[in-house]
């Protein structure tokens, strides 16, 4: 049988990879998004010189954080929930040649961990935050997350959410992050450029994935997909119609002085005044 | 008379949030508390409980709403669990020294790391100076009747402070249990409609938690104590009128086949039921061991356990959480002071078992019995039970 040509990040390898199949519920989303973190990290490795030693991925709580713990060949820690980006942080500032992937959730990154999220993009920390969008907090049953949209059904909102939803990609961006895309388990293609250009960029990078939870939304995965297809619109194509649609594509794509940048300038120029005084 | 049915101990819990006619939930999901809340979302979205139910961003956030919901006079309540409870820590401090009267339940659960979503007490024990009345459940039934007990000890005006109820994570709040479950009716005659004067009140404005110096702290944090050792005669009162209205008796602790026992057992949580059936088995087998269990957690009940102890000569306590470098785990250390200079000194160990989830079973109780029995000395330091070395 032949071999994924990604099973070689997993963690152990048996014919089909110890690891699987995914802990993950029948038609999840996440396998796929792991899948995408994979093609890129493998272009780079293979195609740019990077070192797979100086990927670190962190993940929060939730459903996401499953595939950092259980499945990664890579240096990885499972943290708290909320808390990925203080500890991706503290890696960075350690080890600027480290390359800090966040996998987080919209329950982890829009909730208990959004105050981290704003100042990290506002710094401008060089390190791809990974967003897997379910719009709910799997892992617990399916309450209503920030992400959850209006009128959409949850445990916690058994006749509807009343409440407005985040646009986490518009937070990231205003937030100061350099590179902010949206994609879906729709557009495997789309998603694996998007985080292959986030972890190119010198700067905070901010991928959201839409990703299905058949499960707790008790629709089948294709459906949902499907939907995924129907539903969106891209960004720059956007007409007054499409309201209510959920645009994808790249929100940010610019170049400013990335935290590691601004703080070396600022030691060597007090360093340098330093010598001349 | 109440319907005894067979129900998941969670939403057991949950009905009586909604017998007690709380106003405002306010709650983060987290395993294994998470049908606790959710059931109360139900309850309130199918309008058979009139109350505000906000899904809040955090646990942090949870108890911080509810402190400004207990605040403006409402009927608050809210549920979490290890890392949840871990999170709420600053603001557990300041409800209690608020003297705010909310009620929480605690669906016992381990602490990071390694995760783990399973039974312990280490989420709970570390939360024990947080001025808090604590009370651990050990059956369905209890979780139930200790909630409503709970809004009524809680805003008694002579209490004004937080109420909390433990009850162990999965083994307990997703057990199927049968229970009596009180009517609405008989739980409107036991908690009167919710009379809290506000404390946040437009007509008399003042400032809650403002700068209190040197001056002033120590007279705070003493009269803070004084009011929580105060509830337990309210709370001896609630029960006793909860006994005169539903039969089923309430004491700060529980003991079993005490009588001229050679030693006793100290447990807290729903494991007490298989310590229970230990004892059963220990007493056929010629061996007198006895029972108590620890319901009110805090303020500690040194009176009643030194007389239910006596004149028993050895004690052997269970702590379902490794105090990292500490003489014994926590609950042995509070026996063990309620002991120190009494003129009975009976021999106590400490035994730690039962971390993460790891089952109790009864070779657990008999293990604890025959060491103990055997003479282990009780100035050793804790004794690990089951652990299993690479």
């Amino acid at each position: 049988m032949k071999k994924h040509p990604m099973l070689k990040y997993l963690k152990e390898q048996g014919p089909q990879g110890d690891r699987l199949p995914l802990i993950m519920c029948p038609g999840c989303g996440s396998g796929q998004v792991l899948n995408f973190i994979f093609m890129a990290i493998d272009h780079l490795i293979n195609e740019q010189g990077y070192q797979k030693d100086n990927f670190v991925f962190i993940s929060g709580v939730g459903c996401h954080a499953r595939l950092t713990s259980h499945y990664l060949n890579f240096d990885s820690g499972w943290t708290i929930h909320g808390r990925t980006l203080p500890i991706a942080t503290g890696a960075l500032l350690a080890n600027p040649e480290l390359h800090p992937v966040v996998i987080t959730g919209d329950g982890d990154t829009g909730a208990i961990g959004g105050n981290h999220f704003i100042h990290a993009c506002r710094r401008n920390l060089d390190l791809t935050i990974v967003c897997l969008n379910n719009k709910l907090y799997g892992m617990t049953g399916g309450q209503s997350s920030p992400t959850t949209l209006n009128g959409e059904t949850t445990s916690t909102n058994p006749y509807g959410n009343f409440e407005a939803d985040f646009d986490l990609c518009e937070l990231a961006k205003t937030a100061g992050a350099t590179y902010v895309a949206r994609w879906t388990t729709a557009h495997p293609t789309k998603s694996v450029k998007a985080i292959l250009k986030g972890l190119e960029n010198r700067g905070t990078s901010f991928i959201e994935i839409l990703s299905q939870c058949p499960t707790h939304f008790k629709q089948s995965p294709s459906q949902m997909i499907r939907e995924y297809k129907e539903k969106t619109v891209r960004l720059e194509k956007m007409q007054e119609d499409d309201a209510g649609k959920i645009p994808i594509g790249e929100f940010q794509d610019m170049r400013k002085p990335d935290w590691s940048s601004s703080y070396r300038k600022i030691v060597q120029s007090v360093q340098n005044k330093t010598i001349q005084d | 008379m109440g319907l005894r049915t067979g129900i998941e101990v969670s939403l057991a819990l949950a009905e009586a949030v909604g017998l007690s006619r709380a106003d405002v939930i306010a709650a983060y999901p987290i395993t294994p508390q998470t049908h606790i809340v959710e059931h109360l979302a139900e309850m309130v979205a199918e309008g058979r409980l009139d109350a505000e139910y906000v899904a809040v961003e955090s646990e942090h956030s949870a108890i911080s709403a509810c402190l400004g919901s207990a605040a403006a006079g409402a009927r608050t309540f809210t549920a979490t669990a290890s890392q949840g409870l871990a999170f709420m820590h600053e603001i557990l401090f300041i409800a209690s020294s608020m003297r705010l009267p909310l009620v929480m339940a605690v669906a016992n659960r381990t602490l990071s790391s390694p995760i783990n979503i399973l039974a312990d007490h280490s989420d709970i024990m570390p939360e024990r100076d947080i001025g808090w009345v604590q009370l651990f459940a050990e059956n369905g039934q209890e979780a139930h009747d200790l909630t409503l007990q709970a809004f009524k000890l809680a805003e008694d005006s002579q209490v004004l402070l937080p109420v909390l109820i433990s009850l162990d994570g999965f083994f307990l709040s997703h057990m199927i249990e049968p229970v009596t479950l009180i009517s609405q009716e008989e739980a409107d005659a036991f908690l009167s409609p919710c009379t809290l004067k506000p404390r946040l009140d437009p007509a008399e404005p003042r400032t809650l938690g403002a700068l209190g110096g040197p001056e002033v702290y120590t007279e705070v944090k003493q009269q803070q104590n004084e009011a929580l050792c105060g509830a337990v005669p309210v709370l001896e009162k609630i029960w006793n009128e909860f006994s005169g209205q539903f039969g089923r008796s309430y004491r700060s602790l529980e003991t079993y086949r005490l009588d001229n026992a050679e030693i006793a057992l100290i447990t807290m949580g729903a494991v007490s039921e298989t310590a229970r059936s230990s004892v059963d088995q220990l007493r056929e087998r010629g061996i007198r061991a006895g029972l108590v269990r620890i319901r009110l957690w805090r303020p500690f009940p040194v009176r009643e356990l030194l007389s239910s102890l006596d004149p028993i000569p050895c004690i052997a306590v269970l702590d379902r959480m490794l105090s990292p470098g500490s003489v014994n785990g926590p609950v042995a250390l509070e026996v063990k002071s309620a002991f120190y200079q009494h003129s009975r000194q009976p021999r106590i160990n400490c035994f730690v078992a039962g971390l993460g989830g790891r089952e109790l079973s009864r070779r657990t109780f008999i293990e604890m019995v025959n060491r103990s029995l055997a003479g282990e000395s009780h100035d050793t330091p804790s004794i690990h039970l089951d652990v299993r070395h690479a």
